[in-house]
């Protein structure tokens, strides 16, 4: 008997499923014998989305605080993920399904997190129109007026209801365009919101193929007309986009941690900083958001550090995304071949050291690689690039040389910072840890970048972090949020 | 029918339907009058027609018959005027042979040469030296000579514009009938505010404004070349704008922007989709080019927004129109159009074989154009380089022509400048 398949994309427009006014096109797993047709929307259909969206926008920011706590409370309770919609994920996305499930039941986390977070900030506030949710660090700041627009990458489940969760709670309008290599989670999420009552119009999706040339101006006409242009995943694409359309009038917002930095003082607790660098860096995603470099004050400490890493990268599991036990995910071949030229030629000239060689496992697997640099060095396609599964350790003397090296290697985002920077030390926590060091804390407050992370890695949207911050800008000369897992 | 009593009481779409039904009706009685006039209703000489009959309903539901044999006999006057006074067929070797008084029937169409425009045998390079070719010269009348869109397909042909003369009464004659032959089926009422996008000094421009005076619509806006967008939108806004004429997309560049500072209706819909269809004011959308996109065809059928098409060219309005007005099991609608005999008559012809041939439904071919009255240039048989598709001969709207759809421009320079005879 033929299964009959329920996932059906489409357009998400003003709470209501509508196919393109202009047909469809068909996504191809890179992995898998599987597809599913997209809607190809066409100007028309980004006509409707922003008149929908106008109109929405009073309802939206209208709904008392309560309300907007409410719906997402109810999206909690009623989120729930088939194993048809995870087979969907994991065929488009190469991710092991233990990681899959993972992140996609986060979105059912970040209803809850959002608007507590909200709350804890804003207390009932948040409620009055015309107030955002205004938030350092990597919670967004959504203006209740003009309309948002966000691009979503293929590469996590849980990125839609980040992004919409924080639109509810700032009973924003937004009009996403997912990723068409997963286009699935952000139609899921904006469907689920409005069924729990966010305003018909307040959350919308279109679709649309961008190799198509005929719809070269779809980006441009959605960023142009747009007060909030939020980008999450790459920062060369990003980059790209934003500077293709100017919009003096929106406000730009990029989310790409993929080449996240760690620093490791001297005196941290070197086994348990392992663990959460590779839950940062490998426990995450195939190619994305995580840390990539880990700078080691003290060459005997970084030698060590990489020792342990070695040992645990050998309880990392290659095999059938599908299979449960399984941790590193497919990549797609482009990517693969990608790293590949650049591990070997690096092994040519020795400017990289390996614990162990690229092992490239089959057409779309590698073991996951740890690089030791012997000289930290910025323009390191390791520093700079955002390979899977691959993390580079280096050792500078000292801590401030870390910053150093940090900020000489972070310029990439907007505003020349980092989107965020883990750091390991000995203290209980960062409060301590400032007190005890004032000469490293000065070096911090020179740190480029929009997060600390303290003694916890990542910016996992893991539900077992708590990453409300301390909001220290009167403790430090400029504004960052430190993410500290003691507070 | 509706009665007239129900007048005040209908709903707007079926007072559209009525205002229709109500024209047909008086078009018929009208059309019957000035036919009786003749003497010989198969000999009419077209020149002598007043204006007002290239408007009448009642053409596209006559007896198919007896429309040929009217249409053949005033063919007959307008072959002859054009052998006699026509520098381009005049000259013509192809022409010798052509005897006007033979011509009993449409269908011998097919014995008369080809106008071509390019290739050997094409008249394109010498009416660029020489545009009076194109004037008649028996009509001591101010004529303006509209240019063709220049729509080539090769550098030989792309922006070298070849003139269509035209007289202030064929700018009426084409004018009714597009007002009460297109417009009016459209959906387009006198109760409309309407507003319009194409270029005024463009023949089909100037010739939308006439048609909507004719129907007697409450505004007239027309887009000023330096209204951008944003501006046209407000004006919308601003009138009440219910109707407006707008071609589906503008040119882009090779970035995807507009270029030429056109105003297209996917560039209104985009930016104000509040203002059409069942929510807005904007009830009516008359959107040409050589098709329809399905796009605009599905946004209309999802927001109720009545949406039609009509064929035309510098050389000739209008060919073919499809409707709003009939029933829903008409085939005319969107890109199928129903073909409009009078002032000009469109076929669709097979070109390929020996001898050329009218095609029947579901065969593609050239679309030739040939004019039945103007005082200024006569096409006879012009291959203008348009394809279409014959979709029908029947249609449960009542019209008694063929429907054709799947119009494209010819991109095949050899099918437009070979096959059959021709012009030489």
């Amino acid at each position: 008997m033929q299964v009959r398949m329920t996932i059906r994309i489409t357009n998400f427009v003003g709470g209501k499923f509508h196919d393109s006014l202009d047909g469809a096109f068909s996504v191809s797993s890179p992995f898998f014998d599987y597809a599913v047709d997209v809607p190809n929307s066409c100007v028309l259909d980004l006509g409707d989305a922003f008149s929908v969206a106008k109109k929405a926008q009073v309802a939206c920011a209208s709904l008392s605080f309560e309300a907007r706590r409410e719906i997402l409370k109810k999206a909690a309770e009623r989120f729930i993920i088939s194993d048809e919609e995870l087979a969907h994920l994991v065929k488009m996305q190469g991710m092991p399904i233990r990681f899959v499930k993972q992140h996609a039941m986060y979105s059912r986390e970040l209803f809850f997190h959002t608007a507590n977070a909200a709350e804890r900030r804003h207390g009932h506030a948040l409620g009055h129109l015309g107030e955002s949710m205004d938030v350092h660090g990597f919670e967004l700041s959504l203006p209740p007026e003009g309309i948002a627009v966000a691009f979503i990458p293929p590469n996590d489940p849980a990125e839609a209801a980040f992004v919409l969760s924080h639109v509810v709670m700032s009973g924003a309008v937004i009009i996403i365009k997912p990723s068409q290599q997963e286009p699935y989670m952000a139609l899921k999420i904006a469907s689920l919101l409005t069924e729990c009552g966010y305003p018909p119009g307040g959350i919308n999706v279109v679709h649309w193929n961008t190799a198509d040339a005929t719809r070269s101006e779809l980006t441009h006409f959605l960023l142009r007309d747009s007060k909030y242009r939020i980008f999450m995943g790459d920062y060369d694409s990003a980059h790209t986009m934003f500077a293709s359309v100017e919009n003096r009038n929106a406000k730009n917002c990029i989310f790409s941690a993929g080449k996240s930095k760690a620093i490791v003082d001297d005196g941290a607790d070197l086994e348990r900083t392992a663990e959460s660098i590779i839950e940062s860096s490998l426990y995450w995603t195939n190619n994305c958001v995580s840390t990539k470099s880990v700078i080691v004050v003290g060459e005997q400490n970084a030698k060590r550090l990489s020792e342990i890493l070695e040992r645990k990268f050998r309880d990392f599991m290659v095999g059938d995304p599908f299979n449960p036990d399984t941790t590193i995910g497919y990549v797609d071949e482009k990517t693969l071949d990608e790293l590949e030229q650049v591990a070997r030629g690096q092994n040519d000239f020795s400017y990289a050291h390996f614990h162990h060689n690229f092992v490239r496992v089959n057409k779309f697997q590698m073991n996951p690689l740890l690089v030791w640099l012997p000289h930290p060095d910025a323009e390191s396609p390791f520093v700079s690039h955002e390979f899977p599964y691959t993390l580079a350790v280096m050792s500078v003397p000292t801590f401030e040389d870390a910053v150093h090296f940090v900020n000489e290697a972070s310029g990439f985002l907007l505003e020349k910072k980092s989107m965020a920077v883990s750091l390991y030390a000995t203290e209980a926590s960062f409060t301590d840890f400032a007190k005890s060091n004032p000469g490293k804390l000065k070096s911090i407050i020179g740190l480029k970048s929009h997060l600390l992370f303290y003694n916890k890695p990542s910016t996992c949207l893991s539900p077992h972090l708590r990453h409300q911050g301390t909001d220290l800008t009167g403790f430090l000369s400029r504004p960052m949020t430190i993410v500290d897992s003691k507070i | 029918m509706m009665q007239e009593t129900a007048f005040g009481e209908l709903h707007a779409d079926e007072q559209l339907v009525h205002d229709f039904e109500m024209q047909r009706a008086r078009d018929e009685v009208r059309l019957r009058e000035i036919l009786d006039s003749y003497p010989d209703k198969n000999n009419i000489d077209p020149d002598t027609l007043p204006s007002e009959t290239w408007g009448l309903l009642a053409w596209e539901f006559m007896d198919l018959g007896l429309r040929d044999r009217i249409l053949a006999g005033m063919f007959r006057h307008s072959l002859a005027r054009a052998k006699k006074a026509m520098p381009i067929y005049e000259q013509s070797l192809a022409y010798v042979d052509v005897c006007p008084e033979l011509f009993e029937s449409m269908e011998q169409l097919v014995q008369i040469p080809v106008l071509v425009k390019d290739g050997l045998h094409g008249f394109r390079q010498k009416v660029r030296s020489n545009p009076s070719l194109l004037r008649p010269t028996d009509k001591a009348v101010l004529m303006t000579p509209y240019l063709s869109g220049g729509t080539g397909i090769d550098n030989q042909t792309v922006g070298k514009s070849t003139p269509t003369w035209i007289s202030e009464r064929d700018l009426e004659r084409e004018s009714l009938a597009l007002a009460f032959r297109c417009f009016l089926p459209g959906g387009f009422s006198k109760a409309m505010k309407f507003m319009n996008f194409y270029n005024l000094a463009h023949k089909g421009g100037e010739e939308i404004k006439r048609a909507i005076n004719h129907l007697g619509a409450q505004v007239f806006l027309p887009r000023r070349p330096e209204d951008s967008v944003e501006q046209c939108l407000e004006y919308m806004d601003l009138f009440g704008i219910t109707a407006l004429a707008a071609v589906p997309q503008s040119p882009r560049d090779k970035k995807g922007a507009p270029k030429g500072g056109a105003v297209s209706f996917d560039d209104l819909y985009a930016r104000k989709a509040e203002l059409f269809g069942s929510k807005g004011t904007v009830k009516s959308a008359f959107v040409t080019g050589f098709a329809i996109p399905e796009s605009v065809i599905n946004l209309a059928q999802r927001n109720s927004l009545n949406l039609f098409s009509t064929w035309g060219a510098s050389e000739a309005i209008p060919g073919a129109t499809s409707t709003v007005l009939g029933p829903p099991t008409r085939i005319c609608k969107y890109n199928n159009q129903h073909l409009l005999y009078f002032p000009h008559y469109l076929a669709v012809m097979d070109l390929t074989g020996a001898q050329p041939r009218f095609c029947q439904p579901g065969e593609e071919g050239l679309l030739l154009v040939t004019t039945i009255a103007r005082d200024g240039t006569l096409f006879i048989n012009y291959a203008i380089g348009d394809r279409a598709t014959v979709i029908s001969n029947h249609c449960e709207c009542g019209r008694t022509t063929p429907v054709i759809g799947k119009i494209r421009r010819e991109d095949n320079p050899g099918e437009l400048s070979s096959g059959g005879c021709r012009y030489a």
